[in-house]
């Protein structure tokens, strides 16, 4: 499943930790586990890989922050004041200042994960 | 004073919200309920409501699945947000129309009186549009207390002006040696106005 490739790539994006975990269903459900609770969800897997990575990035970032109760991850420009925000730029998906939308970097989502996308 | 959900044997009222929005509420507990009980209750009051709960340790998960159609909440730009509360618990929602797709947000907590001391919660939730599964729409939660805000948020382009749409979700924990299940079911349109 290509959609769980790109999870997984994504999942590596917050540096998970020994007891968290990110799983992929037959159904298509897509799990993260943080602190003992498990939360799943599903989004629309034919998109481009830009815009997929970063809608996964978004979906997991708010379970991850939750479930460590930290800002992850942080906004090298603002310490302590919030997370990046997950965005497309030039069709790929990066990590962007809130405040003013800067591109941080690009997300390390390996595009051979996307081959089979539009 | 709030009786103990194992003491209900049955209630049913009717809340005006925001002077527009009709709750009915159906608490049930310590006995079996059936689909057809609920609906007859509804029928009895002509209650028609955009949110239903359903608090009962025994009742089975399809009892809310065969809800009569209830009238919906409309998100349109000048009401972007829901909230209702009733004795179970309580629903937030809303519908942001600035992003494209719209994006659907919403929150639900149990009573405080219903969920403390439970423990391992577990929630399944999707949206329906005229009782077909709405695609990516799925929520789910574990290992939880059952006095957690669950909650869910996502743009999704089949959410739109164009469906009859109903948000259901299961919620199940345990509270001692009882199993309770409490089904809430928010039915809403889109438009734009």
């Amino acid at each position: 499943m290509v959609i769980c490739d790109v999870a997984t790539q994504v999942w590596q994006e917050f540096a998970p930790r020994g007891d968290e975990d990110l799983t992929c269903r037959d159904d298509g459900i897509i799990e993260v586990t943080i602190a003992g609770s498990a939360e799943g969800f599903n989004i629309e897997p034919d998109q481009p890989l830009g815009p997929l990575a970063s809608q996964l990035a978004d979906r997991i970032q708010t379970i991850v922050i939750e479930g460590r109760q930290e800002m992850v991850p942080g906004c090298p420009l603002h310490p302590g004041a919030h997370p990046l925000a997950s965005s497309v730029v030039d069709g790929a998906a990066a990590w962007s200042c809130p405040t003013d939308n800067g591109l941080i970097r690009y997300m390390m989502v390996n595009p051979a994960a996307g081959s089979s996308f539009k | 004073m709030r009786a103990s959900p194992r003491h209900i044997l049955r209630r049913f009222t009717s809340i005006q919200i925001a002077g527009t929005v009709l709750l009915a509420i159906l608490v049930t507990a310590g006995q079996t309920v059936s689909a057809s009980a609920a609906t007859a209750a509804s029928k009895t009051t002509g209650s028609r409501s955009a949110l239903t709960t359903y608090l009962n340790p025994a009742v089975s998960k399809k009892t809310v699945y065969s809800d009569p159609p209830f009238s919906p909440f409309v998100f349109t730009p000048e009401r972007s947000t829901f909230s209702g509360t009733d004795s179970d618990g309580r629903l937030e929602a809303s519908y942001n129309f600035n992003t494209s797709p719209g994006t659907f947000g919403w929150r639900y907590e149990v009573d405080p009186a219903i969920c403390a001391g439970g423990t391992g919660a577990t929630i399944i939730s999707n949206i329906y549009n005229n009782g077909g599964l709405v695609p990516n729409t799925h929520y789910s939660k574990t290992g939880v207390t059952p006095c957690y805000g669950f909650h869910s948020s996502f743009a999704n382009n089949k959410i739109n002006t164009k469906g009859q749409y109903q948000l259901r979700g299961t919620i199940q924990w345990r509270d001692g040696d009882a199993t309770l299940t409490l089904t809430f079911a928010f039915s809403f349109l889109i438009a734009i106005v």
